[in-house]
This record gives C-alpha cells, sequence and structure tokens, in this order.
C-alpha cells in the first residue's frame, strides 16, 4: 500500500519536470527580446505570463473551491422533487 | 411559394425533405444514403449559392432567404460539416424521431445563417428551437423534464424576439436584417438583442445549457454544442458589432462557465459550461467590433464549432459504453478505450490553445485584436478564462476518466473504443481541428473581414505555453483538493426550478396565513363593533329618538350596512384600500 502511493506521488514529480523546462525555455524566449512587439508593456516581462498562469490558477480554482462549498453545492438528489 | 433561379437550392430545403424522409424510413440502407448523402448534397449547394437568391414578397412584406456573404457562407460551411460529422457519429441511433430532429434543427440553422430579414429568420429561429427540443428528449431520465424546461425557456426567448421585430416595423424600420442601433439602441433593438443573447447563453441567460444539453444523448449533443449558440454569435456579429456593453459581457461569461467547470463533477457538464466559456470570447470580440475582433470572433466560433463536438463526441463515447457520466464514478479506462483518448485529448488541447491545433489560431487573432483595441483588463479575464479551461478540460477531465483507477464498481467487459463509424467522426473532426491547427491559412482565407494577423509569433507560443505549463503546475498543487465528489451545483435555473417552488410555498404558507389573520381580525374588530354599535344605536333610537328624529334610525342601518360591505375581508381589497388612502394623504400633504 505504501509502496504503491510512493510509485503514484514518483510518476507524479517526474510528469514536471518538462512542464517546468517549458516555463525555462519560455522566460529565455521571453528575455532575448523574440517576445518583444506582439504584447504591450507589462505582459512582455519574461514570466509574466508564468507567474499569471500560476497565481491566476491557484486564485481561480480556491475562489471556485470556496463558491461551491459556501453556497453553490447541493446533493445530487437536491432537484428530484420538482420539474 | 419561393421561386429559385435554376440549380439554386437552399441547404435548409435539402435538410427539411430529408428530415421528413427520416421521419418515415426504417433504419437500413436507405437510411444511412440518407443521413450520410444530405451533408454532402449541402455542401455541394452551399457552395454554388450566389450572394443573394429567394427574394420574395409575402403579406406585403419582402423577404429574403439567401444572403450568402462571407460572413454567412463561413458559419454556413461549417454548420452543414458538422451535420455531416454529427450523422456519422449517430448511425447507430435507432430512433427515428432523433434523426429527422437533427436534420430539422440543421435546416433551422441554415436557415437563420442565410435569413436577410427578420421574417424568415424568426421562423428557421422556431424550427431551431422545436426540432432542438426533440433532440433533447430522446436522452436520459432526466431528459423529459429538461426538454421542457429548455422550451419553456426558449418559447419566452422566441417571444421577446418576435416582440423586438414586430415593434421595430412599427417604429418605422423595415423587416431587412441589417446592423442594427447603430444610432443609438431604440426599445425593439433591446428586445431583439435580448432574444440574441439568451440563444448566446449569455449569463444570466445560460443556465438552460448546463441544463438540456448533458441530458441528451450522445450523438444529439454533437448537433446541439454546436448549433445553437453559434447561429446566435453570427446573429450577433451581423446585428450587433461593436455593442460596448458586449465587450466586459462577454469577459464576464468567459470566467462564468469556466469558474463552473472547474468546480463541476459531470463530465458533459463541465463540456456545457465550456460551451458558455468559449461563446463568452466570442461575445467580448463582438463588443470590441474591428474587423479583426470581428475576424477573431468567427475564427473562433469556427474552431469551437470543431473542438467542442469532438469533446462531445469523446465524452458521449465514454457515456456510452460505460453508462456512467460523473467524474467520481469514473477512472482507469486508457487501456479499455485509448483510442478515444487520444481523439478527445485533441479536442482539448485544441480548447486550452495549445499550438498547432485549431484553438490556438482562433484564440490568437482574438487577443491580438483586444490588445490593438487597447483592452488589457478584458485581455487578462480572458487569459485567466484559459487557465480555468486547460485546467478543467485539458488536465483535469482525461485525469479522471481514463487515468488512476475506476473510483466506482469495475467496468463490463464489454467497455471499449466505440464502433468504427464514431470513432471515424472523431478522427475526421480532430484531423479537421489540426489541419486549422497547423495551416493557419486555410481558416483565414475563409474569414469575411479584411484584417488578419500573424498567428505564429515567437512570443505567441511562448507566452501561451508558459501560461498552460502554469497552470499544470497550480493543477498539482492543488490535485488532492480536487478528487471529485458526489453532488450538484446551483445555477440561475435554481430561479424555475426550486425558486418558483418557493414562491408557491410563500402564497400557501405566510401570505395564506396572514389572509387568514385579516379575515379573523375583520371578524372580531370590524364586525362585532360595527353590530354593537348599530345595536346600540337601535336601542338608543327606539327608547329615546324614534319619534324625536325618525330618520336617524334609517340612516344607521344604511351606513352599518355600507360599512360591512367595505369590509370584504379580502387582503387585496385593504392593501388597495391602503394605497389609495396613501395617494390622498400626499394629495393633502402637496396641497397645504
Amino acid at each position: 500500500m505504501n509502496h504503491a502511493v510512493k510509485t503514484r506521488s514518483k510518476k507524479q514529480h517526474w510528469l514536471l519536470v518538462p512542464v517546468i523546462l517549458i516555463i525555462v525555455v519560455g522566460v529565455v524566449v521571453d528575455s532575448i527580446g523574440a517576445g518583444h512587439g506582439e504584447h504591450a508593456g507589462v505582459f512582455s516581462i519574461p514570466g509574466f505570463w508564468s507567474v499569471f498562469g500560476l497565481v491566476g490558477c491557484l486564485i481561480l480554482a480556491g475562489a471556485c473551491k470556496l463558491a461551491a462549498r459556501l453556497f453553490l453545492k447541493r446533493p445530487e438528489n437536491y432537484y428530484d422533487d420538482v420539474l | 411559394m419561393m421561386m429559385f433561379s435554376e440549380m439554386v437550392v437552399h441547404p435548409a430545403a435539402l435538410f427539411l425533405a430529408a428530415a421528413l424522409l427520416l421521419a418515415c424510413v426504417r433504419p437500413g440502407m436507405l437510411q444511412r444514403v440518407l443521413l450520410l448523402g444530405t451533408p454532402v448534397a449541402a455542401l455541394v449547394a452551399a457552395l454554388r449559392l450566389p450572394d443573394r437568391f429567394g427574394d420574395m414578397r409575402y403579406l406585403g412584406m419582402d423577404m429574403l432567404f439567401g444572403r450568402a456573404d462571407p460572413l454567412a457562407a463561413l458559419f454556413l460551411y461549417s454548420f452543414i460539416v458538422l451535420a455531416g460529422l454529427g450523422a456519422l457519429y449517430s448511425l447507430q441511433i435507432r430512433s427515428r424521431t432523433q434523426k429527422a430532429a437533427a436534420f430539422a434543427y440543421t435546416a433551422g440553422c441554415t436557415g437563420v445563417v442565410l435569413a436577410g430579414d427578420f421574417l424568415s429568420l424568426f421562423i428557421f429561429w422556431e424550427l431551431m428551437a422545436f426540432a432542438s427540443v426533440f433532440l433533447i428528449w430522446g436522452g436520459s431520465a432526466r431528459s423529459a423534464a429538461a426538454g421542457f424546461r429548455y422550451i419553456l425557456v426558449h418559447a419566452a426567448g422566441a417571444l421577446i424576439l418576435l416582440a423586438g421585430i414586430l415593434l421595430r416595423v412599427r417604429l418605422g424600420g423595415t423587416l431587412a436584417f441589417e446592423p442594427l442601433g447603430t444610432g443609438g439602441l431604440n426599445v425593439a433593438d433591446i428586445l431583439i438583442l435580448i432574444g440574441f443573447l439568451l440563444n448566446a447563453a449569455v449569463p444570466p441567460l445560460h443556465a438552460w445549457v448546463a441544463d438540456a444539453y448533458p441530458e441528451a444523448s450522445p450523438g444529439a449533443a454533437i448537433f446541439l454544442c454546436s448549433f445553437t449558440t453559434k447561429a446566435a454569435v453570427y446573429l450577433l456579429v451581423r446585428g450587433f458589432a461593436g455593442l460596448e456593453i458586449l465587450a466586459p459581457l462577454g469577459a464576464a461569461m468567459a470566467l462564468i462557465g469556466v469558474g463552473y467547470a472547474v468546480i463541476e463533477n459531470d463530465a458533459r457538464r463541465i463540456l456545457a459550461y465550456h460551451i458558455i466559456s468559449q461563446v463568452g470570447y466570442m461575445v467580448c470580440a463582438i463588443g470590441i467590433g474591428t474587423d479583426l475582433a470581428l475576424n477573431g470572433a468567427c475564427a473562433h466560433a469556427f474552431s469551437n464549432i470543431l473542438n467542442k463536438s469532438l469533446l462531445f463526441m469523446g465524452i458521449g463515447a465514454v457515456v456510452l459504453q460505460t453508462g456512467r457520466g460523473r467524474l467520481y464514478e469514473l477512472g482507469g479506462l486508457r487501456r479499455l478505450m485509448p483510442r478515444t483518448l487520444v481523439l478527445t485529448m485533441i479536442g482539448a488541447l485544441a480548447i486550452s490553445g495549445f499550438p498547432l491545433i485549431s484553438g490556438f489560431v482562433s484564440k490568437s487573432i482574438l487577443i491580438t485584436a483586444l490588445e490593438q483595441a487597447h483592452r488589457p483588463g478584458l485581455v487578462l479575464m480572458l487569459m485567466l478564462a484559459s487557465i480555468g479551461t486547460f485546467f478543467s478540460v485539458g488536465i483535469k477531465l482525461p485525469l479522471f476518466i481514463w487515468f488512476g483507477r475506476a473510483r466506482s464498481a469495475q467496468y463490463g467487459d464489454e467497455v471499449k473504443d466505440p464502433p468504427w463509424n464514431m470513432q471515424l467522426a472523431m478522427a475526421l473532426t480532430a484531423a479537421l481541428t489540426l489541419a486549422v491547427g497547423m495551416f493557419p491559412n486555410l481558416l483565414q482565407s475563409l474569414l469575411p473581414y479584411s484584417e488578419v494577423s500573424r498567428v505564429y509569433s515567437a512570443a505567441h507560443v511562448s507566452h501561451t505555453l508558459q501560461l498552460l505549463a502554469a497552470t499544470a503546475i497550480g493543477f498539482y498543487i492543488l490535485r488532492r483538493a480536487l478528487v471529485p465528489k458526489p453532488g450538484i451545483l446551483l445555477d440561475v435555473d435554481w430561479l424555475y426550478r426550486r425558486g418558483a417552488a418557493q414562491v408557491m410555498r410563500l402564497c400557501a404558507g405566510p401570505l395564506n396565513r396572514l389572509n387568514d389573520w385579516v379575515g379573523e381580525l375583520y371578524q372580531r374588530v370590524g364586525v362585532g363593533p360595527v353590530q354593537q354599535a348599530s345595536g346600540l344605536l337601535t336601542r338608543f333610537d327606539r327608547s329615546g329618538i324614534d319619534g324625536l328624529i325618525d330618520g336617524l334610525a334609517r340612516h344607521t342601518l344604511v351606513i352599518g350596512d355600507g360599512l360591512r360591505r367595505i369590509q370584504t375581508g379580502k387582503i387585496q381589497h385593504y392593501i388597495g384600500a391602503a394605497v389609495i388612502f396613501f395617494f390622498l394623504l400626499m394629495i393633502i400633504v402637496m396641497l397645504y
């Protein structure tokens, strides 16, 4: 049981390597100036979209989870007795 | 009758004729020929259409059944292609009603796109609404009730649209469908806009999508997910391009849709919320209204028709093969349905805007248009929606369906990739999606407006990949909190499902009791004292004054009777009396 959990988490960690590699390459591409010209101002700061992606993801998912817990989530049979 | 010049055939006529035949023929060779042949014939007919055809006068009004300019043509082609793919996917469906309804729905959709006047638009609009509800009714056990709610919402929307059209004529406008509200919106324009927005599922008129579409059968869902909302997008581009309010509304819509998709549990409801979210991108671009933005909206509609139907095909296959649709019941299908996984993933990456697939091309045009219009706030909102899209469809959906272990009972032996025709339909859709992504000029040459942008730049590719990679890390951090659990989510449909019942309960409970109480009060405070007073007066009258003032007794009786009549015991009358009293008081106060 313990062993199974360990191998699974190992697998998941391995999957992070290409993901982080993409970010590193992306930031390098931004920094050497290839990223300029298309986006304006703050959007062309190297790594801006990586930071926005991570922070945005955490905030979006967190806010939605919270909304579900506070007032959106109901049991599956909630509407069963009405049309 | 309509007079067509030779060789011009309205695609809707072909689909309607096929629908009538499909309602009669039994499953077999003829039915297959009809199902697969009609879209091919319709596409040939569509490619041969002149710019303008089908003028007619009816009841003193000019109608134009055919306006095949580049804007209409783009939507027309994609709807017909999709009808063909949907028909190929649903060859196994046994119900004749379903097949006939699917093609009648297609006929309505092509009719709406080609309509050059509001009257023919409205006729095809109604055909769409009523044909589509038959598609919904052929689905799950809950589809009957969902279909009724769907048709009620759409009947209301159609009435609002009709009111707008009639008012427009009354205010001196013509029936010709030209851009509306160019000199400011009047009431007629606003009613027409509301009708369009309801079909585009713009919040708060959006709940019908996630309520009805997931209950339809998998084949029907492919037609549903592509037609009504995208036809409404076409109408908005045609009628309300550049209407400022649409820009923030669309961005909010993209976020609301994706927000629900992030926490939703049912695979097909996730996809339904993504219809709302993706149409939000288009509505936002329509609000910006520049040539590039409108091209972006059209391109996004085109690519979304492909990748959303691909997703519905893949998830539909899972639902069909396993009989399960909720994420907490699924998992571990990668060895049983590997081809479905690969094909669905192409759709999922496409809708997430992954480079080399169609969604990247259309999103790139759309976002560039927003940047050129100097709307960084809207860009950030749509990028946030992109994060949610990849999060829910790109990672969550495949992870909890195909990976891990089955979270409920094991699957039976019959669970495997779907029949050949479904796989072929998915493969063809995926091929189109990839073709658009790899050769963006294919799509750009079809776009109706002149302005185009460079799709593949180092910056766009780098920024998109960073965004998607960062989202994957965010998902990894949150993974333990995201394991799906049973439950449903409240949406605006609560208002007409539970809310209406609450109003009924309020009427039956507290309001009824208040009515009884007022009635009781009237009996005790009203009738009693009046009777006592009249009794006293009678005695006084008899004992002392009867002879002196002869008429007084009679007058008292008359007053007492009058008072009794005024006090009816009905709460509406007392409220009415209070209102009249209040206005009298106001008049007196104002006079002094």
